[in-house]
């Protein structure tokens, strides 16, 4: 068995928040630069508004480019393939250097989508590398609790982008069960007032606000 | 080998992918720089390892019987073989040491022996390092790469496998182990060799750990594990010996284990290498280094020591201030290529006031005759240049037996005019090939 202590645990979970919050802003911003080619633009402050992220662009050209590859700025994407990777870097042991090795490569990729004149087609790769790690993940690391953790970082990541930025809303009650499922597999022990709105919601068995539901999400860990 | 050149962009890019850095502060700030890789390796000849084998055994040997005698009998000082001032004045002597004798009395388990080979195609070691030697993990990643990225060249050449690595550290590890789990205690993600203590931890099979994570109750060492906290029975630690413990070395030391001396002194967990090896490491001490062979194992030194002089020796410090302008000065206090100051590159100024300073505090330094050693070939530019270079070659010292890794670390400078090879000063490296016929 692998032994993790508190700290491995809060870096197992962050990993997992990482890599999907690098995933999805990468998948959004790269329809993004599609639509900069025919002129229109994300409603950038609408944006950093639902994101609760300072609105510091000032275009949506700007947005896309410094949202994404500002590593000043903790807010951006780079900033957080930085931790997605930092956090990787201090599991090798429990993850392997093979799996390591894709977030590696995604944070390559993302320096070269930095200097490109055409960065989609690195930000692709970020997201490829994204998907491998996952697979590898999963294959690398025996221990379901372990791998649970990682998950259930991940699916408080997706339900809180979700929440937030009303993306498939449709999604929300199957993305709360999983999250449930995954949550009961890791053995930690979640905020008791916030799993109660987060299990109650999932069931369906009273109206809960975005914000209520997205409060609970968060402090599911908050300490 | 021209396979391997051919590959030179496809091994560092896979290099890259699998982080293979070193960290650096500079400025202030931490920064993470890839370690430069030349392709072309060093290859030593089977029978030329032979030799370099047998001598970094016995070598190692008579340093553990050194490190053993001084916190235990001292007989080596009673029978007036080393005088006392280079002991009890090294820094690298600990008296919270004295008396303890480590699980099985090893005290170096990994030493990193330091050596040149000269144009006269001796080898000559350039120091030894018994605290906490690195760069093992470097040669370790880079052959698995290069295998992958030519495999004809390995096909073609009998290299001797040193892929083995990580269970030599597994078998050296469970040899001291007094019951429990294996761990490499790291600083953090922030020091400059993190890359080497998580690849080395993985590849051994032991858990990564640090402050925090290991706490001493009732002389023994736990691991604080979700699961419930588990007995620690050695621990392979990558912190220097005054911050392990903040109960008995800097008070001030957040990155260590408090307690953790009295778990070592009661016997209950191995310590990967034992407290107190850096006064068997000092510069001072290396020009004893034959002697001791002499005096523990009745052996001649198989392995040379570069021409040193000693200023604590009037004789020598006389030689010394007269030959200042071809000698190497190395003071003792320092490392990782710092305050090593080449006698022809100073202004009679500089040298006058060198001189000065060997002379007001001659314990401080010694001086070397400068060794003309041999340039290897590197990749610069896609040009082949010659530059000077350097290995380390890591011994593992178990309770049962002391063998050498069949691989090493060859560090080569950058600066064509420069002799210093440390990856902090901006130095690559290579692999190192030992040919099995």
């Amino acid at each position: 068995m692998d032994s993790v202590t508190l700290s491995k645990q809060n870096r197992l979970y962050w990993l997992g928040r990482y890599a999907e919050r690098v995933y999805a802003a990468v998948q959004v911003l790269m329809e993004e630069y599609d639509r900069l080619i025919d002129g229109e633009g994300l409603d950038y402050t609408a944006f950093c508004r639902d994101m609760g992220i300072p609105c510091v662009y000032i275009s949506a050209e700007d947005f896309c480019r410094r949202y994404l590859f500002d590593g000043t700025n903790p807010h951006s994407i780079r900033s957080a393939v930085e931790s997605m990777l930092g956090n990787g870097m201090v599991l090798r042991e429990t993850i392997s250097s093979p799996t390591l090795a894709y977030l590696q490569m995604a944070h390559g990729a993302m320096e070269l989508a930095e200097h490109s004149d055409a960065p989609c087609v690195p930000l692709q790769w970020v997201l490829d590398d994204i998907m491998a790690f996952r697979g590898s993940f999963d294959d690398s690391v025996e221990e379901e609790r372990i791998r649970n953790i990682t998950k259930t970082g991940s699916q408080v990541e997706r339900i809180s982008l979700m929440l937030r930025m009303g993306w498939h809303r449709e999604r929300l009650d199957r993305e709360l069960q999983k999250l449930l499922n995954r949550l009961y597999k890791t053995g930690l022990q979640p905020n008791p007032q916030a799993l109660e709105v987060v299990t109650a919601c999932a069931l369906g068995n009273e109206p809960v606000s975005r914000q209520q539901l997205l409060e609970s999400v968060e402090g599911l860990f908050a300490v | 080998m021209d396979g391997l050149v051919r590959h030179t962009r496809q091994i560092n890019q896979q290099l890259a992918r699998y982080g293979v850095k070193f960290g650096i502060y500079k400025n202030g700030t931490f920064q993470e720089r890839l370690f430069p890789f030349d392709a072309i390796p060093r290859v030593i000849s089977h029978e030329e390892w032979q030799v370099l084998e047998r001598g970094l055994i016995q070598r190692v040997r008579a340093l553990n019987l050194f490190l053993k005698d001084i916190y235990g009998e001292k007989r080596i000082l009673s029978d007036g073989v080393i005088p006392e001032d280079f002991v009890y004045r090294s820094p690298g002597y600990l008296p919270q040491c004295e008396g303890i004798v480590p699980v099985k009395g090893v005290y170096s388990h990994i030493s990193g022996i330091d050596l040149v080979k000269g144009k006269d195609g001796v080898w000559y070691i350039l120091e030894d390092n018994l605290r906490i030697p690195s760069g093992a993990s470097y040669p370790l990643i880079a052959r698995q790469l290069c295998r992958r990225c030519s495999p004809e060249t390995f096909r073609q050449n009998p290299v001797v496998d040193n892929r083995g690595y990580g269970r030599l550290m597994r078998r050296t590890m469970d040899s001291v182990n007094t019951g429990g789990i294996n761990v490499v205690f790291t600083p953090g993600r922030y020091n400059a060799a993190y890359f080497e203590h998580s690849y080395l931890a993985e590849q051994s099979g032991a858990v990564l750990a640090e402050a925090g994570d290991l706490y001493v109750r009732d002389s023994t060492v736990f691991y604080r594990s979700t699961q419930g906290d588990q007995r620690v029975g050695a621990i392979y630690r990558r912190v220097s010996d005054e911050y392990m413990d903040p109960l008995t070395f800097v008070p001030e030391s957040l990155i260590g284990i408090p307690n953790l001396m009295a778990a070592y002194r009661a016997g209950n967990v191995g310590i990967l290498n034992a407290f107190g090896n850096g006064v068997a490491d000092d510069k001072g001490i290396y020009y004893f280094v034959p002697k001791m062979i002499s005096y523990y194992l009745g052996e001649e030194a198989i392995l040379s020591n570069a021409p040193t002089y000693l200023p604590f020796y009037p004789e020598d410090q006389r030689y010394v201030l007269e030959h200042l302008d071809t000698l190497v000065v190395k003071d003792v206090a320092e490392a990782g290529g710092y305050g090593v100051v080449f006698g022809s590159g100073l202004t009679a100024q500089q040298r006058q006031e060198l001189a000065g300073t060997i002379a007001a505090q001659p314990r401080r330094f010694i001086a070397q005759e400068v060794i003309d050693f041999q340039d290897l070939p590197i990749l610069e530019d896609g040009e082949q240049v010659e530059r000077k270079a350097d290995l380390r070659a890591f011994v593992l010292s178990s309770g049962e037996e002391t063998v050498v890794w069949p691989s090493g670390l060859t560090r080569f400078s950058r600066n064509p005019h420069s002799f210093v090879v440390n990856s902090s000063q901006g130095g690559g490296f290579k692999d190192t090939w030992i040919l099995s016929r």
